[in-house]
């Protein structure tokens, strides 16, 4: 973490798409936005709407703010992207399931060997992507059933980190999240996170 | 069945008891179509909620803010050999918060284990892997559910109405006319 903040900018030049459409938790996507692009990450709002179409936002069950989707996720490569980060809001991984660009999306990260995070009901489309099988990881609780009988290894920590995949539970564990999805950047470059990088 | 209660001027389910087990985010017409239809047929319906009795359940139209809803029972108060069928609506907010009630999820359990009808509807069945009662069934849903659902052990197929045993499971609001003829089939019986 300090190394972090010494380099200042350790995720320059790196590349993050953030997948989400409506019924998005919006803390989920505003924070890990914000923590990446602090640190020189450049990050991009993909969906299955079109680009400057808006996303609705909430908090819980309440509608929020609105986002501009900057990529269609149908025009959009991972082979582009160093990481994926998946927010959630209930209602939008819900929705995401039946995408089949997006779930292609997602699996692509998985076939690439890149960052995928994923927070809250972010983890759900996993599932879809065949990204949850054999894979230790957590989630809101709801989903532990469907994880577990996806074949994920689930269990109750604020963030879970196997292979290249981070999963957060929710927006309190937004700062163990951001943490470890930084950190997991900066190693895709195989960037020593040590001082003498 | 249906020649029954025609006869019997849509009254066919009189002394009929029926729970709606539900909370924030219920898609509201999937709650207010069957509860008026049954009704109509003469049945007696309970809101129940892991919520309080007389606190207000929020009813969404898709992502819009619909009506609010008084809760009539907390289910820990509900007795599942007080009702002859249990109803589940959708709206993915709702089951997804039951599903984190575990007197909920005993409620449930319980219709199945006593044999009783269970109806679900669109996200509704999501609570169904939660009590066991969807292994080997053959069940519907909203579409987003159906790998978890098959992952859970059922057959899941695609048509407005899925009746297997006393499980009755339908898609989405369209549906939902099929959905209160398939509940009345099995409560007239």
């Amino acid at each position: 973490m300090e190394q972090v903040e010494e380099a200042g900018k350790p995720l320059q030049g790196k590349r993050v798409a953030m997948l989400m459409t409506d019924g998005v938790e919006q803390i989920e996507y505003t924070s890990p936005r914000a923590y990446l692009e602090e640190r020189g990450a450049t990050v991009v709002l993909l969906s299955p709407k079109n680009a400057g179409e808006e996303v609705q936002g909430f908090n819980h069950l309440q509608p929020a703010d609105k986002f501009k989707v900057e990529m269609n996720v149908r025009d959009a490569n991972p082979a582009d992207f160093d990481g994926l980060v998946l927010p959630g809001g209930v209602a939008n991984p819900d929705q995401l399931r039946l995408s089949k660009e997006a779930i292609d999306f997602i699996r692509g990260f998985e076939v690439e060997e890149k960052l995928v995070g994923a927070i809250c009901h972010g983890p759900w489309t996993l599932i879809d992507a065949g990204i949850a099988t054999a894979k230790h990881l957590t989630s809101w609780p709801s989903l532990k059933r469907d994880l577990t009988n996806a074949g994920a290894e689930w269990t109750d920590e604020e963030v879970v980190v196997d292979a290249r995949l981070v999963t957060s539970r929710k927006p309190a564990d937004l700062p163990a999240f951001n943490d470890a999805l930084a950190k997991e950047l900066m190693v895709a470059e195989g960037t020593d996170p040590g001082p003498t990088s | 069945m249906q020649q029954n209660s025609q006869q019997q001027g849509g009254r066919a389910l009189q002394g009929k008891r029926v729970a709606i087990l539900m909370t924030d985010g219920v898609e509201q017409v999937e709650y207010t179509g069957p509860r008026s239809f049954l009704e109509e047929q003469g049945a007696q319906v309970t809101l129940v909620s892991p919520k309080q009795s007389g606190d207000e359940i929020q009813g969404f139209n898709h992502m819009d803010l619909g009506d609010k809803f008084k809760v009539e029972m907390n289910v820990r108060d509900a007795r599942p050999a007080d009702f002859d069928a249990l109803v589940l609506p959708g709206g993915v907010a709702n089951p997804d918060q039951l599903r984190l009630s575990t007197e909920a999820i005993t409620f449930i359990r319980e219709f199945g284990r006593e044999n009783k009808p269970i109806a679900a509807i669109c996200h509704g069945p999501w609570t169904l892997i939660d009590a066991d009662l969807v292994t080997g069934k053959r069940v519907t849903s909203w579409p987003t559910l159906q790998l978890d659902l098959q992952n859970a052990g059922a057959q899941w197929t695609d048509e407005q109405v899925v009746v297997d045993g006393k499980l009755v499971t339908s898609r989405k609001p369209d549906d939902i006319p099929a959905f209160n003829q398939a509940i009345l089939s099995e409560l007239a019986h």
